[in-house]
């Protein structure tokens, strides 16, 4: 894809190796290294480390209960007790977004190991079988892919209700396709590998070749597509809370606060504000994470932008 | 006619009864099955289906499950709406990524590539509803200049309607402009690459026309294979940005909908939606045949 690949500058500096070492690292730690290395992933990295260490120990962080309602402190501008001001029943906007980052990521997760557990060993089990289970499955996944992800979710938000529950479930079946995708694209190259010939020959089960042989070797692309996959699920999560579809109050998902800051702008326009920029910074760190990751995995791919 | 069907089951999967929601939760069960009947929810899905899905060829969608107002009346009247704001946004979004997409391939890896990078991976990574809110408090509280919310239709009063359109396609525009960006980056720097692009330069043409003239027709042709998808998500940016604004279309009439449990309109948009989505796609195949035509022979090849 990129143009730098039929033609690679002269001047580019390659990375050098550190030492030369007697056993090769395995392709995991060669890929953190790399990633360390690429100043988008390490942006990347710590913003996210720092967003999953906010939600992990957002009781502890959090300077109040985020549900807790402070009397006569209504709206009230960010100030010392309240850092980021209170919201239209009196919490404190601050506690919110830090337990916000909870809700984010436990959607976020849980949509995303959902759909990459249904999409990859479907993608792999259509790889490996071929013919007209491939065509089907695929197709199938084709059509789900190109259904706007949205509508898909306000479909699903009106079979089973709007909830935070079944936001995430309709977050897993959108990120199906891609994971089902990569994981059949890896199938193919892997298939006819060596240790697969091998691995038959010795008699080993199909679904023991698949899941045990094949997939932790055709796992590294598809880690590019966790990253993005989270990110759309964030994204998405936000974008039905907002819409009243996803997280019902008084549970402090980031998007229904932008909802409900709305009628408030005039006269609170931090509460707006706030968890917009935490919704972003989530967002952004992810997208750097991952293009940070596909640069460390893709050895075609030159340093630089 | 495949998605129909899934549209159809999708809504009549819902758990909940609409009759005894509309009836009342405490009304007594006679009454429940009464309003079953007269709203045909008693007969077999089959049953429903076709008689559904026969009256919805012709437009006719039944009424609305809470006020009886005729649904096809209704997606009528926001339909124009929605196309308007689509069509305004889709405009607004090509005449910003084009002539960016161009700039930052012919600079490619320079500044100026770089920062139309991070301005789109900004605008990318930022839900654009916050944004729209951003606009709104910008604009709407502090400026002054632009109505919040509301829609003024194009023929009654253009410049009224040109205030209510202009932050919620900007809103829906951007983030769609900065993707489409990315593919004519991508699309362009690969044909620049091409033989025949040093060929025209080694024939000494300027350089732009090699550009006008020679890469870009080329490069089109990706980025009219994505534009099927970029209408997609348009169409669901359209359901939010709808809801942000005020904008009386199909987006907000469906959020609206789920959220009374009325059926007959959430049924309507959706397949209103999907198939728009759906000729668009089509429209869009035919087109890619139009621009590219070593495809008008090449039968199957895609």
């Amino acid at each position: 894809m990129t143009n730098s690949a039929e033609t690679p500058p002269l001047n580019v500096k390659r990375p050098q190796p550190r030492t030369i070492v007697s056993s090769t690292p395995s392709i995991t730690v060669l890929t953190i290294r790399r990633l360390l290395r690429n100043n988008l992933g390490r942006l990347g990295l710590i913003v996210v480390a720092f967003l999953i260490l906010v939600g992990l120990f957002a009781p502890w962080l959090a300077p109040y209960d985020p549900i807790q309602q402070h009397e006569g402190m209504e709206l009230t501008a960010p100030s010392a007790q309240f850092l980021l001001g209170t919201d239209e029943l009196g919490r404190d906007l601050l506690s919110r977004i830090i337990y916000g980052a909870r809700i984010s990521l436990v959607v976020g997760v849980a949509a995303v190991a959902f759909g990459a557990v249904v999409g990859i060993s479907t993608g792999l089990l259509a790889g490996y079988s071929g013919g007209w289970g491939d065509a089907i499955v695929m197709r199938i996944w084709d059509t789900v892919m190109a259904f706007p992800g949205i509508l898909l979710g306000i479909a699903i938000a009106a079979i089973l209700g709007p909830g935070l529950f079944n936001a995430g479930i309709a977050v897993g079946i959108l990120s199906m396709p891609s994971y089902a995708r990569m994981a059949r694209a890896g199938m193919l190259t892997e298939q006819n590998r060596d240790y697969v010939i091998a691995a038959r020959a010795m008699g080993t089960g199909r679904l023991r070749i698949i899941f045990q042989h094949i997939l932790p070797n055709a796992l590294a692309p598809i880690l590019t597509q966790v990253a993005l996959g989270m990110a759309g699920a964030v994204f998405l999560e936000a974008g039905m809370s907002f819409l009243g579809l996803g997280a019902q109050p008084p549970r402090p998902s980031w998007g229904s606060m932008i909802a409900q800051s709305r009628a408030y702008l005039r006269l609170a326009p931090w509460y707006g504000i706030a968890p917009g920029v935490a919704i972003s910074l989530f967002l952004i760190g992810l997208n750097a994470l991952a293009d940070g990751l596909r640069d460390a995995l893709d050895p075609t791919h030159i340093e630089g932008k | 006619m495949l998605s129909s069907i899934l549209v159809f089951l999708i809504i009549r999967l819902v758990p909940g009864d609409p009759a005894r929601t509309l009836v009342g939760y405490d009304a007594p069960i006679e009454e429940v099955d009464a309003v079953r009947v007269s709203l045909g929810l008693d007969q077999p899905l089959p049953v429903q289906y076709v008689h559904w899905m026969g009256r919805a060829v012709r437009g006719d969608f039944g009424k609305s499950l809470i006020n009886r107002f005729p649904v096809g009346e209704l997606v009528a009247l926001k339909f124009p709406a929605t196309v308007e704001l689509a069509i305004f946004a889709l405009l607004l979004a090509t005449l910003i990524s084009i002539p960016l997409g161009v700039v930052a391939a012919l600079k490619a890896g320079g500044t100026t590539d770089y920062v139309i990078s991070v301005v789109a991976a900004f605008f990318l990574g930022t839900p654009n509803f916050w944004l729209g809110i951003l606009y709104i408090m910008i604009f709407s509280v502090f400026l002054r200049l632009l109505p919040p919310s509301g829609r003024v239709p194009f023929l009654q009063d253009p410049l009224r309607a040109l205030s209510t359109l202009i932050m919620p396609a900007v809103t829906l525009a951007i983030p769609i402009a900065m993707a489409q960006m990315r593919f004519i980056r991508a699309s362009l720097l690969e044909v620049l690459n091409q033989d025949y692009i040093r060929t025209a330069r080694a024939k000494g043409l300027s350089n732009r026309l090699v550009v006008v003239r020679h890469a870009f027709r080329n490069a089109l042709i990706p980025i009219i294979t994505v534009l099927g998808i970029q209408f997609g998500h348009l169409l669901g940016g359209a359901v939010i940005v709808e809801s942000l604004f005020g904008w009386p279309g199909l987006g907000r009439m469906l959020v609206e909908s789920i959220t009374n449990r009325d059926y007959a309109i959430t049924q309507a948009g959706l397949l209103y939606l999907v198939t728009l989505f759906v000729f668009v796609n089509l429209a869009v195949d035919l087109l890619y045949i139009i621009i590219d035509p070593r495809l008008r022979s090449g039968a199957s090849r895609r």
